[in-house]
């Protein structure tokens, strides 16, 4: 029984880690422009903000969290990911935010301990 | 040895006591660091064919889906050599960005919650002609 629900406990769940990253991105981005002096202050704090709430989560868990933020000029651009973990424990969200000037995308990965 | 209709007997492994790594295990960034290099490389020959006759005219034009499917197999080439260099009770995740040289910027980062004793990563990239490729290879220990 307890092994039952250990197991449950320790499954990265997606849709909890959602509602986290957008919120962290709305309130670092806002609606800036893009600025190129900026996008490093920008990836900061959009990065520190959603480590610490995956942190309040407390769950015992090891993070990834990868943001990319990309000027709007009509390039394309493709993101790629390939994972060689535990499928049952380890999981990932990614999430893509754009406004007029710029794309950002972020990237959560979670392991089990 | 014959146990007839019974369950097979119960296996048990005993402690190695082993918390972390030894250094022999460790992941030696120079060599993955390598290895991305040259499978970047490899896929991105594709779109640096010149023309012949005209120095600076690209044969290759940006194709969205094309690069789509580069991505992909990049990933995937750079995780299969990375196991092959063969690190015992490591976690890979590998990411990949492709994309177009058009003049913009773009900033990657990263933030990790690991064990910085075990847990390495170990990013690299190539720009040539029309177009990009980032990589970065996370390896995280599990015991």
């Amino acid at each position: 029984m307890d092994e039952l629900q250990s197991s449950e406990e320790a499954a990265f769940v997606p849709e909890e880690v959602q509602t986290l990253v957008k919120e962290s991105i709305d309130h670092v981005m806002q609606s800036a422009t893009y600025t190129h002096s900026r996008v490093p202050q920008w990836t900061s704090d959009v990065i520190e903000n959603c480590m610490g709430r995956l942190k309040g989560l407390n769950k015992p868990f090891k993070y990834i969290v990868t943001c990319a933020i990309m000027q709007k000029t009509g390039a394309g651009l493709h993101m790629a990911s390939s994972c060689y973990w535990d499928n049952t424990s380890d999981g990932s969200y990614t999430t893509k935010w754009e406004n007029k000037t710029m794309y950002c995308i972020v990237s959560v990965f979670g392991l089990a301990l | 040895m014959d146990y007839g209709g019974a369950q097979e007997p119960i296996k048990v492994f005993e402690n190695t006591y082993q918390m972390g790594p030894r250094e022999d295990q460790k992941v030696s960034i120079p060599r993955v660091h390598e290895v991305i290099q040259r499978v970047l490389e490899d896929k991105l020959a594709v779109t640096l064919e010149k023309e012949a006759g005209k120095k600076d005219k690209h044969v290759w034009n940006y194709d969205h889906e094309e690069v789509g499917e580069l991505a992909r197999e990049a990933c995937e080439a750079i995780q299969q050599a990375v196991k092959e260099l063969g690190y015992a009770r490591y976690k890979l995740i590998v990411q990949v960005q492709m994309g177009e040289n058009n003049g913009q910027a773009l900033r990657t980062a990263s933030r990790c919650l690991w064990a910085p004793e075990s847990d390495v990563s170990v990013s690299g990239s190539f720009v040539k002609g029309r177009m990009f490729a980032t990589a970065t290879v996370f390896c995280l220990y599990h015991e």
